[in-house]
């Protein structure tokens, strides 16, 4: 079996009196496994995707809001242009991306996009309502942030245990949740998205 | 791994489900679970609902699994099954759950967090009347089996940390019927296998009800 990993918006809708969250493009996917991780209350998600047909990832891939990592996760980013264009491609889906290096593989960025995920969802289930909006981006300062959701930050790091040192008011978001991400991901916790990444 | 809580559902009829109140109905209002005919019904296909085991302090890390001998007339992400990680606070939407859907042998692995429903996956499986589905967390793991195998890949989400197990429902809203028996919930102290099969005895309980 092959394992696609897609970078795709979400929607929302209501259903049942509940707001719904899916991938944007979940209708190319129906009929196929596939595992999705939100980016909790962001408008984004990461999309595990188990032997999908060439015709389907064409249709996903065909859009521009869709980022396909390659299928050999181990691909390293190769050139300054690759580099610059992930860079610029994840920071404006408000994931941290200016520690790319044209060395850096497809798996580590996976990787750290996974566990950002997996922070934000932590912290969805403590606080609801996106970090980012308006003028604050990923690459504010962690001061940009409303009282309520620095203390959501420091509260989601305490229950994984994370070192708090990086959480600082002047430290942009963007690197206190890479922060959190290398945590994440040197404790060893799981990153299993239809298999592990 | 070992069992904290089970209902074999055989005795006189409840509306709602209940053991001498050791179940709690997340929602109240007329869609409840139901005993009837030593197998748990639904009574209202009309919205979705969770119940828990509230005669224990259930552990984070945690399973629960139950058989299901009617899951038709479902679409994809609707059905019955069962849910982990419940909060305990009534009226309260964070869980985790695994349902059934039979005429599509499918299972979808969902969470509520906070009102907020997302699909996590929705994998395909050969429906057998009787056979239990089950579904646990381990820190940020979920494993779902049906029928003692394991359904694909174990998965992370880290969206919930506690709660308690139990079962759970999505509405079709269309009149579909359920039936549901041997609830086990449990603990996981040990690496994560998949529960012994709960087989269902189908020539006595099968049963579908009319939708008031």
């Amino acid at each position: 079996m092959v394992r696609s990993i897609y970078e795709m918006p979400v929607v929302r809708d209501t259903v049942k009196g509940y707001q719904r969250t899916r991938p944007k493009y979940d209708s190319i996917l129906a009929g196929f496994n596939r595992t999705t991780w939100t980016y909790g209350d962001e408008p984004h998600c990461l999309v595990g995707v188990q032997d999908i047909t060439p015709a389907a990832d064409s249709s996903l891939t065909s859009n521009a809001d869709v980022f396909k990592a390659p299928d050999n996760l181990d691909t390293v980013v190769g050139t300054v242009n690759t580099r610059n264009q992930l860079r610029t491609r994840l920071e404006q889906d408000e994931f941290p991306g200016t520690w790319i290096q044209v060395t850096t593989t497809y798996r580590e960025i996976a990787r750290i996009i996974g566990a950002c995920c997996q922070f934000a969802q932590r912290y969805m289930s403590l606080l609801l309502g996106p970090w980012f909006s308006g003028t604050v981006h990923v690459s504010s300062n962690f001061s940009s942030l409303t009282a309520q959701q620095q203390q959501g930050f420091k509260t989601t790091a305490t229950s994984f245990g994370f070192d708090q040192t990086i959480i600082q008011p002047a430290n942009t978001i963007r690197d206190i949740l890479k922060n959190m991400a290398d945590q994440y991901i040197a404790a060893g916790l799981p990153l299993d998205l239809d298999g592990p990444i | 791994m070992s069992v904290l809580a089970s209902d074999d559902f055989n005795r006189a009829n409840e509306n709602p489900l209940s053991n001498s109140g050791k179940w709690t109905h997340n929602l109240g209002g007329t869609n409840n679970f139901e005993l009837v005919s030593n197998a748990v019904v639904m009574g209202n296909d009309t919205n979705d609902q969770t119940a828990w085991w509230n005669a224990v302090t259930w552990p984070n890390d945690q399973w629960s699994q139950c058989a299901l001998s009617d899951a038709a007339n479902y679409s994809a992400d609707d059905g019955p099954g069962v849910a982990i990680r419940k909060s305990t606070v009534t009226n309260d939407l964070n869980f985790y759950r695994a349902v059934v859907t039979q005429n599509n042998n499918q299972i979808t692995l969902a969470k509520m967090v906070g009102g907020s429903y997302t699909q996590i996956w929705v994998r395909s499986i050969s429906f057998v009347v009787g056979a239990p589905v089950y579904l646990e967390v381990q820190g940020t793991s979920l494993v779902v089996n049906y029928n003692g195998a394991a359904v694909g890949a174990s998965t992370t989400d880290s969206s919930l940390s506690s709660g308690a197990a139990g079962l759970a429902y999505s509405a079709e809203g269309i009149g579909s019927t359920i039936s549901l028996d041997n609830w086990q919930g449990g603990d996981i102290s040990a690496p994560a296998t998949p529960a012994p099969p709960a087989r269902y005895r189908a020539t006595r309980r099968f049963r579908r009800i009319k939708v008031r």
